[in-house]
């Protein structure tokens, strides 16, 4: 009773005493011009667009080998998939016991590792057929800090909320416009990566860009609780999870295994059929559709007893992409010469996954046989036809079941990594990507710590 | 011969113990008429001269049990084993384990042995036949194993018919744990994991711990065995300094080969024995040796040194010549915590406002900025990178 009567006194003194403020404040409030967009030309020797997991990689490397470099982002912050898409657990860095990508991405891996206490996995223990051990757990928002400072101190120039609405090749390189909140911005620049995972900036470049005509769900990550897992009775949850799929209550295949779903607590256990990140129009449709089929889900298993009091703890702000566009390249990297894992002559990092396509049934990964390592050409980095222009992630040229394996995001680092040391190159020398040496390609690259493919 | 390896009485001499010891150290599985035996690898190769007793809590009951040293001629730690007597009880019915579980000095599982005429038994009291004890024998060394996490009420899937007999139910075996155990013998596997790693071992490594000496760690560390590496790795922090033998062993360690444990060997090296010149001397020469990942590690554990010496800052300051992203980051960190400012290191860094890469200039620069700098020659080059950076590089 003594701290609600002191309570409301206090309220009382602040009344007082903002009536007395008020006219004071009433007059700080001018009114203002109407904003005009900003519109500005910018002139950079590389511009990088989408700073996700391979963008992040590519500003760095530009920036640190001495070249103006600009980063243009949709989002509000760095990481893309790994962390506003909450994948945060790249794999993977070590192959047979060997590192096979380090550099830049693996610098910032270690480091969130570090700064988070977390442990790294025993790399020379073999993962057998659960590669995700060899996965590392980052925490994903200090990983976008990280990249963030990573970016501002290799003298990036970062642009969130931005994104291309013209991409124009010249004499020099390209000329993209960009619009953002408020801004409306030329940027000049003589070589152009595109990192948007959907190959995005190319297709509106004029290059040409395949899709499947089914591809993989995407998932939004989230996290629940407020229940005890071990002392759920599976048999009945499991069966009145699939009586409810047949019913329509529930949508078949969004949570293909409820198991998983209640044993990890969220994580990466659901599909969004058809999700495309690639326009503001389709991510919508993808947003929409993940969270709308968390709902649903959340409301049914409160039904069921024990999980009366499940809640939602923890939900990304996306709905998170496993494919979408790819470019039409110079070279196509196929399933052969992933799982033989083929070194090509102009191979500039190396890629190490199982074949691993999601559909409607899950996934079951096809592990790669003892030693092997795929490896990534540079010309699977190239459009065809294009001049100036790479990309890097998971829109480089592959077919499908290559590209499922060659999508992760260690291997997308290495690809940033390498584009990147490309366009510095191609930079320097006033030439195409697909016209420099390889062996300097190689040399820049290991300077700055990338492992380079070896015959 | 038989009845030898009876229970064994407290502070028993050499001669009595010669069996029992000449199976831990051939580290191979042997079975004599009279006993059954299956070992790991030994972590050290100390000979045994004498049994040391020690009473331990051995479960979390408090319940009481004698744990065995065995120690070498200088009284190091060679091995530890108890002799076990537990029942394994399923639906109702129980039957007696007698067997010598054996501990490396790191804690790590050494072996298994039965005394005569005792042999495990899985579902119908069958025998086990040799494949299966050296399956138990790998699956005992697993400290890994998800056998970690299954409650013993757990092993088995409920709603099955209950099984006949003791250690039974090979069908019935919870899917998730089968691979981790004898087939029919889940129980009898279950028991010995949880006895071999729980509390016992925190008390053999407790003991070794006590009377850890720099020549014991060095011995440890050429263990075959990664995680007795790990170990010694684990336990050379609490050293003062670093005697120079040790040092070596943990620098040659410290190579692309084996990425986790160079890292464990590099973050075990603390502040204190970073005072020694030859250990920052070292540590110096392996940046240059090792990958793109390691490098940099090496460099923040000279920034973690209570000082540089003289010719280290200048060799690092020199380092820079060659580096680029992180490295070079780093070593500016470190000169910058260990405010080097030698004339020679500062000279160094000037040259390198002139590189034509704006990144590592702008690095030197802001390094440089730092410093109350009154030499005239650097101060003249500060000048012409700012003019530089003006006209847009
Ligand atoms: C659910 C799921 C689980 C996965 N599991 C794993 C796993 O276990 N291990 C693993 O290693 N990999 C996994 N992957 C694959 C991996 O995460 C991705 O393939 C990889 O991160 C893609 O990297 P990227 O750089 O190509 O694209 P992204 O990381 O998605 O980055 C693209 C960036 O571009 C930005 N962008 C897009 N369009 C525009 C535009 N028009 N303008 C400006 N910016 C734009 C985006 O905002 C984003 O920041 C998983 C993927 C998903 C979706």
């Amino acid at each position: 009773m003594e701290k609600m009567k002191r309570r409301s006194a206090i309220a009382t003194i602040g009344a007082v005493s903002l009536g007395l403020a008020s006219p004071r404040l009433l007059k700080a409030d001018v009114l203002q011009k109407p904003y005009a967009v900003k519109k500005e030309i910018l002139k950079t020797d590389i511009l990088v667009i989408g700073g996700g997991t391979a963008g992040v990689i590519a500003a760095i490397q530009a920036g640190r080998a001495g070249c103006s470099t600009i980063l243009v982002e949709n989002g509000s912050m760095l990481g893309g998939t790994t962390t506003t898409g909450g994948v945060s657990f790249p794999g993977i860095f070590f192959a047979w016991g060997k590192q096979i990508i380090s550099g830049i991405g693996w610098e910032l891996v270690q480091e969130a590792v570090t700064l988070n206490d977390d442990e790294l996995p025993d790399f020379s223990r073999p993962h057998g057929r659960q590669h995700w051990h060899h996965q590392v757990r980052v925490n994903g928002p200090l990983y976008a800090i990280l990249a963030e400072e990573k970016c501002i101190e290799a003298g990036v120039s970062l642009r969130f909320y931005e994104t291309p609405v013209n991409i124009t090749g010249n004499r020099n390189g390209w000329t993209v416009t960009t619009m953002g909140k408020g801004t409306q911005t030329e940027i000049q620049c003589n070589q152009l990566i595109d990192c948007t995972g959907n190959a995005y900036a190319a297709s509106i470049a004029g290059l040409s860009v395949l899709r499947e005509a089914e591809t993989q769900p995407g998932t939004l990550m989230f996290e629940i609780g407020g229940y005890d897992y071990n002392r759920l009775d599976m048999d009945m949850v499991k069966s009145r999870f699939s009586e409810a799929v047949q019913r329509g209550e529930l949508v078949k295949g969004e949570f293909y295994n409820v198991d998983a779903l209640l044993r990890s607590g969220g994580d990466n256990v659901q599909h969004v059929a058809g999700a495309d990140s690639t326009t503001s129009e389709t991510h919508t449709v993808a947003n929409i559709a993940g969270r709308a089929s968390l709902l649903r889900t959340v409301r049914f298993l409160r039904t069921l007893p024990g999980l009366e009091k499940l809640k939602i703890l923890d939900m990304q702000n996306e709905t998170a992409v496993r494919e979408t566009y790819r470019i039409d390249g110079l070279y196509q990297v196929t399933q052969e010469d992933y799982v033989t894992g083929r070194v090509f002559d102009d191979a500039v990092s190396y890629s190490y996954y199982p074949i691993d396509l999601h559909d409607e049934h899950g996934v079951i990964p096809k592990q790669l046989k003892e030693g092997m390592v795929a490896t990534v050409p540079l010309r699977s980095l190239i459009p065809k036809n294009s001049r100036n222009f790479l990309v890097a992630g998971r829109c480089l040229s592959s077919d499908r079941l290559a590209n499922s394996a060659l999508r992760v995001q260690a291997s997308c680092m290495g690809m940033g990594q390498a584009a990147s040391a490309a366009a510095v190159l191609a930079n320097q020398q006033g030439k195409s990507p697909h016209e420099i040496s390889i062996a300097a390609l190689h040399e820049l690259l290991a300077a700055h710590g990338a492992v380079v493919p070896t015959v | 011969m038989r009845g030898q390896y009876r229970w064994l009485p407290i502070g028993l001499k050499k001669w009595t113990l010669f069996g029992l010891l000449l199976a831990c150290h051939t580290g191979q599985a042997q079975n004599t008429p009279w006993a059954t035996r299956y070992f790991r690898n030994q972590t050290v190769s100390f000979k045994t001269h004498e049994v040391k007793p020690f009473v331990v809590e051995v479960n979390n009951t408090g319940y009481r049990d004698t744990l065995y040293q065995a120690l070498s001629e200088n009284g190091e730690p060679v091995y530890y084993y108890r002799k076990i007597l537990q029942e394994v009880c399923f639906e109702g019915e129980c039957r007696l384990l007698n067997a010598y579980l054996y501990w490396n000095i790191t804690g790590s599982y050494l072996g298994l042995e039965l005394p005569p005429e005792e042999f495990l038994s899985k579902s119908e009291h069958t025998p086990f036949v040799p494949s299966e004890y050296a399956e138990l024998n790998k699956i005992l060394a697993d400290s890994l194993s998800p056998l970690a996490n299954f409650a013993y009420e757990d092993l088995i899937v409920k709603d099955r018919k209950p099984p006949s007999g003791l250690d039974a139910v090979t069908g019935a075996t919870t899917t998730n744990i089968a691979g981790y155990v004898v087939d029919g013998a889940v129980y009898t596997t279950h028991t010995l994991w949880h006895l071999v790693y729980g509390p016992t071992r925190q008390e053999v490594m407790r003991l070794t711990a006590e009377v850890l000496t720099p020549e014991l760690l060095g011995e440890i560390l050429q263990s075959a065995d990664m995680g007795d590496r790990y170990w010694a790795l684990n336990h050379i922090s609490h050293l003062q300094r670093l005697p120079r033998q040790l040092a070596k062993q943990v620098l040659a360690l410290m190579d692309d080969k084996q990425y986790n444990l160079s890292e464990r060997a590099i973050s075990s090296l603390q502040p204190q024995q970073l005072g020694d010149g030859f250990l920052q001397g070292e540590i110096v020469k392996k940046i240059d040796q090792v990958g793109y990942s390691l490098k940099p590690q090496l460099i923040v554990k000279l920034g973690e040194a209570p000082f540089l010496t003289e010719g280290v800052a200048q060799q690092l300051a020199t380092y820079l010549k060659q580096s680029n992203g992180k490295p070079l980051i780093t070593i500016f960190d470190v000169l910058q915590k260990q405010q080097v400012s030698e004339p020679k290191v500062l000279s160094i860094v000037s040259d390198l406002l002139a590189n034509e890469n704006r990144f590592i200039a702008n690095n030197a620069y802001k390094f440089l900025s730092g410093i109350a700098i009154k030499d005239r020659v650097i101060l003249g080059k500060m000048e012409a990178y700012e003019a530089r950076l003006a006209d847009g590089y």
